[in-house]
């Protein structure tokens, strides 16, 4: 047994506290002269033993129960996953494994991962069940079963490497129960390793419910042991891309990156950020402040008109992981926007919006009267207005993004958007984090939006404003209003313009030769160009993805610091059969632990409940005395 | 001698001058030396008729009746009852057990004022106060001015060290020849058998015993809330004892001692009395002196 505070057992001594108590009482006795001594000594011969064993008894509760507050308040931890493994073995052990980014950070005296320390502590318990259990691998990058022969190569499987990815645990769960289902598991046990990352959690999910509901499903007897490596290690800055845009210059071409660093401490601290391009390294040094920051980095690309790619780098830290962030930039592409309408006014406020600024921004926009023959090819946006065709639906299938405004029907009245997307998409806040101001549009006439897919916005009577319905490679928005003012106020252009211009921008993508993704999201054959090894499934990167450069990142919520703490655990498994092991982290411990305080309170509560029983006077009989 | 005049705190003048109403007499027939008011074994020349006796040769024929003799033609005494003081000896306790609460002063109270009553009826009073040792003896005189000695015997004495009540009571049946009323003041802390052994033993001697028992209330009662060191007022012992986890224990060892000496005391016909310090002494005699004059 260890403690996570103890130093707390250096109150041990104060377990003497009612042996003293009691000997100063015992000084304390009231000294009174006698007579009727031939009485007290035949009743104290009597009673003697049975008094002093009931003193004994009620000292005994008394430093018992001192001593075990002391141990609960020293928070005791019990391994050896204490209660579950005098059971029987299991047929099945499914160990689930986290290998999200965050899983890397390091342990300052041990420079042992939290993933190293889970996979050895999974080898540790499961050391018991080797012959008589049979374990399988499913670890949170790429969720498929693998049968683990050995536990003492579990180390040094590929799928136990780390990796950029996030952990999406309730799928990770779900691919537990889809193995367990799927070939019949007898008794089962699910061992999970975690760091409890509130990211890769979801606590709030509708998922949960539906784990719950399989688990409570099964006719098998599986349980979940969760092993939490929650241990908090304070040195480590992550660096993150946000955002990365071509500008023209008065002497060519620059760079403008949003790089975002963020810490688990506070208080000033200089850090100098590598940006390497090319091959070329630049140092930029920067004051970090707060636990978050953002820092704008321009890089000259002189006349260069081709994309490229680079990365940036912090010193080494807690997590290695988190160092990087790579970014690759498209060629000095021209976004062309198609306009077709069949409303006149609002063909001209959507051109307009479609290319504000042509000669600025690199876009265009041409109008086309409905009807005519479209060529679509190096189209980035297709921005229509009225009955959809077939044409609309065959640019989305290729990949385009199109923006649909309504036709004919209609809904008269006074509508606002109340609530909308505000974090990423067509509507999400500007970088400086001013709101777009949707909710002071007024729209008077709208169209009833059917179409499946994600809610962007929504009105006050929560009917969609603007919806995304991924189609194909591409994707339509579609939006319940149009801009000219017999329908709303859209043509002011304050959230109309922005709105297109990042849509098309996201169309854009489909032309160019660069792209940021993040890791997992890449598909096809992918070749690694900044450096020798790395898959772009698992490790973030430069890849080469067919002519596309593509620059793949670890997912932003990885740099979350939020943790979920027990409580949270226990509700997200409900009554799903479930014991969480703590780790401290960098101790030398070899078994999992879990706290067992609780038991040390109700030892407490039992042995001054028994010190009262004891402690309370006898009552005697009243006698009447006749005299 | 007026008891004004001996000024001691044991004595009431007021106690004295009610209860001198009452007699105070004896169960069993006295052998004294002069009349007096209690009965005698022997036969005497008091108005109450006992019996009548042949004659015999060497019987005073002045006590023949003449009239029995006129009637039967034969010889019979008239014998009359013979009245006869007595002698009554005060043992009073003086063991360091008395020293708690008043037991001491009512036990003086009480033997003073039957002392005072029987010398008053013309009856020989003395004393012996008993501690570890016998301390003091003062035999039975008729005179009035021995109560003087007796008084300042009682004065002087100081209940301390272990008690000798039992040889006391065994030196006071084996010196006192004649019948006579032991009046004994204790609290009795000794064991229960061999207090028996001598009150059979004054019995057996015909004495007319009175045992006056006196206890103090918290002695019976042994109401103490917290522990408490009990110190032996007798040796010094001391037992550290919890009265709430004893009482039960202790009130039986109490109620079995006493069951023990009633029952001892009713078989040997002892005048058995207990009597808690806080009652009215007054009384106490009282109902001692009325129960005697209606047997």
């Amino acid at each position: 047994m260890s403690f996570l505070q103890p130093f707390i057992l250096w109150a041990l001594p104060l377990m003497a506290i009612p042996i003293i108590v009691h000997l100063l009482n015992r000084m304390r006795y009231r000294t009174m002269p006698w007579a009727a001594m031939m009485f007290l000594r035949m009743a104290t011969r009597q009673s003697t033993r049975q008094a002093k064993l009931r003193e004994w008894l009620i000292l005994a509760c008394r430093v018992l129960a001192v001593a075990a507050l002391i141990f609960a308040i020293a928070r005791p931890l019990v391994g050896g996953w204490l209660g579950w493994a005098m059971g029987a073995a299991p047929d099945t052990i499914i160990l689930l494994l986290d290998r999200s980014a965050s899983m890397d950070v390091q342990d300052p005296t041990t420079h042992l991962s939290k993933r190293t320390l889970a996979i050895r502590r999974l080898a540790d318990a499961g050391k018991e069940y080797v012959g008589s259990s049979r374990f399988v691998l499913i670890e949170s990058a790429l969720r498929k079963p693998q049968e683990v022969a050995s536990l003492g190569a579990l180390e040094n499987l590929s799928t136990t490497a780390p990796t950029d990815s996030a952990a999406d645990i309730t799928a990770l769960l779900e691919a537990a129960l889809d193995y367990v289902v799927a070939n019949q598991c007898g008794r089962t046990e699910v061992w999970l390793a975690s760091d409890l990352q509130q990211s890769n959690w979801q606590p709030e999910s509708r998922r949960w419910e539906a784990v719950r509901t399989r688990f409570a499903s099964l006719q098998q007897d599986v349980r979940v042991r969760l092993l939490a490596l929650t241990e908090v290690v304070p040195d480590n800055v992550a660096v993150a891309v946000r955002d990365v845009q071509r500008r023209k210059t008065a002497r060519g071409y620059e760079l403008a990156m949003s790089v975002e660093l963020s810490r688990n401490k506070t208080g000033t601290q200089a850090l100098p950020l590598a940006v390497v391009h090319e091959g070329a390294r630049s140092l930029v040094n920067v004051q970090l402040e707060g636990q978050r920051q953002s820092v704008q980095v321009a890089l000259d690309l002189g006349q260069r008109q081709s994309e490229g790619w680079g990365w940036i780098e912090l010193p080494a830290d807690a997590n290695p992981r988190d160092n990087s962030a790579f970014f690759s930039y498209p060629e000095d592409l021209h976004l062309k926007t198609v306009v077709v309408a069949e409303n006149d006014a609002a063909r001209r406020v959507l051109r307009i919006a479609s290319a504000p600024a042509p000669a600025a921004l690199n876009v265009s926009s041409d109008t086309v009267a409905p009807g005519s023959p479209l060529k679509l090819d190096d189209v980035a946006m297709l921005v229509w207005q009225g009955a959809v065709t077939n044409v609309v639906r065959n640019f989305a299938e290729t990949g385009g993004t199109v923006v649909v405004f309504p036709g004919s029907k209609s809904e008269d009245g006074k509508f606002r958007v109340t609530t909308w997307r505000r974090t990423d998409g067509p509507l999400a806040n500007a970088k400086d984090g001013r709101i777009l101001p949707l909710g002071e549009v007024a729209v008077t006439r709208r169209e009833p939006l059917l179409a499946p897919g994600t809610v962007l916005a929504s009105f006050e009577d929560g009917k969609p404003f603007l919806v995304k319905q991924p189609v194909g490679k591409g994707a339509i928005y579609w939006c319940a209003t149009l801009p000219v003012r017999e329908w709303s106020s859209l043509d002011d252009g304050t959230v109309l313009v922005p709105m297109l211009q990042r849509i098309l921008q996201e169309g854009g993508r489909r032309l160019s030769k660069a792209d940021n993704n993040e890791v997992g999201s890449v598909v096809g054959q992918a070749s690694r160009l900044s450096g020798p090894q790395g898959r772009a499934s698992t490790d973030a990167g430069v890849y080469q993805v067919g002519t596309k450069v593509v620059a793949v990142n670890r997912p932003a919520a990885e740099d979350e610091p939020d943790v979920l703490d027990e409580p949270a655990v226990r509700t997200a498994f409900g009554s799903v059969s479930f014991r969480m092991f703590t780790d401290k982290g960098g101790g030398g411990s070899a078994v999992l632990q879990s706290e067992i305080w609780r038991w040390f309170m109700v030892a407490m509560l039992i042995f001054l409940t028994g010190e009262a029983v004891l402690a309370l006077p006898k009552r005697a009989k009243e006698r009447t005395w006749d005299t | 001698m007026h008891p004004q005049h001996s000024q001691r705190e044991f004595l009431d003048p007021g106690v004295l001058a009610r209860l001198s109403r009452l007699e105070l007499q004896s169960r069993w027939p006295m052998e004294g030396n002069i009349a007096g008011r209690h009965k005698s074994p022997h036969r005497g020349a008091s108005v109450e008729f006992a019996e009548y006796r042949k004659y015999v040769p060497g019987d005073d024929p002045r006590f023949l009746d003449w009239r029995v003799y006129a009637r039967r033609d034969r010889f019979y005494l008239k014998e009359f009852e013979a009245d006869t003081n007595l002698r009554c000896y005060l043992v009073l306790d003086a063991s360091g057990s008395m020293a708690y609460a008043n037991k001491f002063l009512l036990a003086r109270k009480l033997a003073a004022t039957l002392g005072y009553l029987a010398m008053q009826q013309g009856d020989a009073v003395g004393l012996m106060c008993c501690g570890a040792k016998l301390t003091t003896d003062i035999a039975p005189r008729r005179k009035p001015a021995h109560l003087k000695n007796i008084f300042d015997a009682m004065a002087a004495a100081k209940p301390e060290g272990e008690t000798g009540l039992v040889s006391a009571l065994h030196t006071v049946a084996e010196k006192i020849r004649r019948r006579a009323l032991v009046a004994v003041f204790s609290d009795l802390f000794h064991d229960p058998e061999e207090l028996l052994h001598c009150f059979r033993h004054l019995r057996f001697r015909k004495h007319d015993l009175a045992v006056f028992h006196l206890l103090d209330r918290t002695e019976v009662d042994f109401k103490f809330d917290r522990p408490i060191r009990f110190v032996d007022m007798e040796d010094q012992s001391t037992i550290v004892a919890e009265p709430g986890v004893i009482y039960p224990r202790y009130r039986e060892a109490l109620d079995t001692y006493l069951d023990k000496l009633k029952r001892g005391c009713t078989e040997f016909k002892v005048d058995y009395r207990l009597v808690m310090a806080d009652e009215d002494y007054e009384k106490v005699l009282a109902d001692f002196l009325l129960a005697r004059m209606r047997t």
